[in-house]
């Protein structure tokens, strides 16, 4: 046992040495910033994600590995706002990293520049505005992808400058796809333009104003607050007033009060992918709108 | 098994973990002793009201669920109980229910209420500050000195507990002592720990020790050397293997549970010596 232990101890520190000759380390908090970290960074990069596709990046459990990476790390991502701010500052700051923390060279916000939706005129906790920043779901956007890609490609060329030509290569290379698939996207999305469906939780407005959908109203009756009774009589309510055939929600929530509202409606519940790995098929960031524009239309046809 | 301690993290979710510990198992044997296993999940629960409530009211996040938990542990203090039907877990069981219904209920009315809940019940013990090492340091050390201090009022109230022996008076000073000192590092320990390794903490260790011994000091140290014991395997789990610290040390605990138990039962099926059997 104890032997054993001895031996996976020493080949990871041999096998970590081996790695840290070139290449740069970055910790992501989400997958879908791992995805694209991966392709501007391409094989100068090795990349971690700390959340997984199909957890509520609100909330992460921390263990061990996460401070062990980020202690490591020479880059680290975040979406910011507030959507992590439940677990990655406290990570961050136990890493005792200097090289990554907020401010320093190594700390990318991924959300700089990024046109900001639902951002409250008031800070009024009980109007539901849990986030004081604007909504934090912005990656949901896949123009939005470009500059969260452009901010990772300045974190890179700062920690280094040398391979500055090479990730600006790749980042032209991710643009180029992008718009192509952006394209392709918005074609297959056409014929449900002004669509109207419900969401369980208010993390769609970016896809949404992208796609030209309609989000009518929420399973939660505020951000972050269960379903209630009232809620889904008038959920189903506006959904028959309405003839919205789809509910669209995410792998973490659970479907019981959608399956309840179908049952009563006949609308059909749309799990969709929020993040790259939210599902097996789900690999890269473009997998995760190839994956929503598939499903969703044919849930609307 | 030693070179976790080459990280800071660790060792500072180490250090917490002894001091949680140490305190938690030595109260657990008062805990048990009277009965009242439960008095840390409905103080637990009581606290989370305190957050649900400040919420709410959108002021007081830190001083409000301290001063929610203290007043519970004022009210548990006055249980008394004549009646030899009813048991002291059955009132503690109703607190309980109706704190985790009343959260609940402002929680429904109060947008990011749960997260805020998550926070109190869920803490993480390998992302704590040293501030928070410093306060929960300060606040454990004045509840052991005001437990060894007072070590024979209290100890005597718990043996009337155990034996059985309702006192009469409606109110009693150092009943209110101890309850007040249980809800303080319940309050603290839990924002740091989390609501089970804390529950863990308590019970495991003190009834373990009461499996394996008798007199006082022997059932002290061995409470002391099961909650150590239990933080030092639990983290070296959590480490080697990647799970979350707080979990791996329920689950060490629990297998040091198991084995005391073996030992136990092993000892039962051999003969026994007479003068050991006796009570003290």
């Amino acid at each position: 046992m104890k032997q054993i232990t001895k031996i996976i101890f020493l080949w990871l520190l041999l096998t970590a040495q081996q790695t840290t000759a070139s290449t740069i380390k970055v910790v992501t908090t989400l997958t879908d910033l791992r995805s694209i970290a991966e392709m501007i960074g391409g094989d100068k990069v090795e990349t971690f994600s700390i959340a997984t596709g199909f957890q509520n990046p609100h909330f992460v459990d921390p263990k061990p590995s996460y401070i062990i990476k980020l202690s490591n790390a020479d880059l680290f991502v975040t979406v910011g706002l507030d959507l992590e701010s439940g677990w990655s500052p406290s990570l961050l700051a136990s890493s005792r990293n200097v090289k990554i923390q907020r401010g320093s060279a190594g700390y990318v916000d991924a959300s700089e520049g990024v046109p900001l939706q639902q951002v409250p005129s008031s800070i009024n906790r009980a109007e539901g505005d849990i986030h004081i920043y604007g909504n934090p779901h912005y990656w949901l956007d896949p123009l939005n992808g470009k500059i969260i890609a452009k901010n990772i490609c300045d974190g890179l060329t700062r920690i280094s400058p040398a391979n500055k030509n090479y990730f600006e290569a790749n980042l032209n290379t991710f643009n180029s796809k992008l718009d192509a698939k952006i394209k392709d996207w918005q074609l297959k999305m056409a014929p449900f333009k002004g669509a109207k469906i419900i969401a369980y939780h208010n993390e769609w407005c970016y896809f949404e104003n992208r796609f030209n959908l309609k989000v009518v109203d929420f399973l939660e009756p505020k951000p972050g607050i269960p379903p209630t009774p009232s809620q889904l009589v008038k959920i189903i309510g506006e959904i028959k007033s309405n003839g919205i055939k789809v509910i669209i929600t995410s792998p973490y929530f659970s479907t019981s009060s959608s399956d309840v509202v179908s049952k009563q409606t006949g609308a059909r519940t749309a799990v969709l992918a929020t993040s790259t790995g939210a599902f097996e098929e789900v690999k890269t960031y473009f997998d995760v709108f190839d994956y929503n524009v598939r499903k969703l239309t044919e849930e609307l046809k | 098994m030693f070179e976790m301690f080459q990280l800071d993290f660790i060792t500072q979710a180490f250090l917490i973990s002894v001091i949680t510990g140490l305190l938690l198992s030595y109260l657990g044997l008062h805990v048990v002793g009277r009965g009242i296993v439960f008095v840390d999940l409905a103080l637990g629960q009581i606290s989370s009201l305190g957050v649900a409530f400040s919420d709410y009211i959108e002021k007081g996040k830190t001083i409000i669920p301290i001063v929610f938990t203290l007043a519970g542990a004022f009210a548990l203090s006055f249980i008394n109980i004549r009646d030899k039907r009813l048991k002291q877990e059955a009132i503690i069981g109703i607190i309980y229910a109706v704190a985790s219904a009343a959260t609940v209920m402002l929680i429904s009315k109060t947008p990011h209420g749960d997260s805020d809940i998550q926070e109190v019940l869920f803490g993480n013990i390998l992302s704590v500050g040293s501030e928070q090492i410093r306060l929960i340091s300060f606040v454990f050390a004045v509840i052991a000195f005001v437990h060894i201090l007072f070590y024979k009022k209290i100890a005597a109230l718990t043996k009337q507990y155990e034996n059985g022996e309702t006192h009469a008076g409606i109110f009693n000073f150092w009943n209110f002592i101890f309850y007040i000192t249980i809800g303080l590092s319940i309050v603290f320990a839990v924002r740091i720990n989390g609501v089970i390794p804390v529950f863990s903490y308590l019970i495991i260790p003190a009834v373990s020790a009461i499996m394996l011994a008798r007199r006082n000091v022997v059932l002290v140290i061995t409470a002391l050397a099961i909650s150590l014991l239990g933080a030092f395997f639990g983290l070296n789990v959590s480490y080697h293997y990647d799970f979350p610290a707080g979990s791996s040390i329920v689950a060490m605990l629990g297998a040091l549970f198991f084995i005391v138990s073996l030992i136990k039962t092993a000892k039962h099926f051999t003969p026994k010596k007479d003068h050991l059997q006796k009570p003290l």
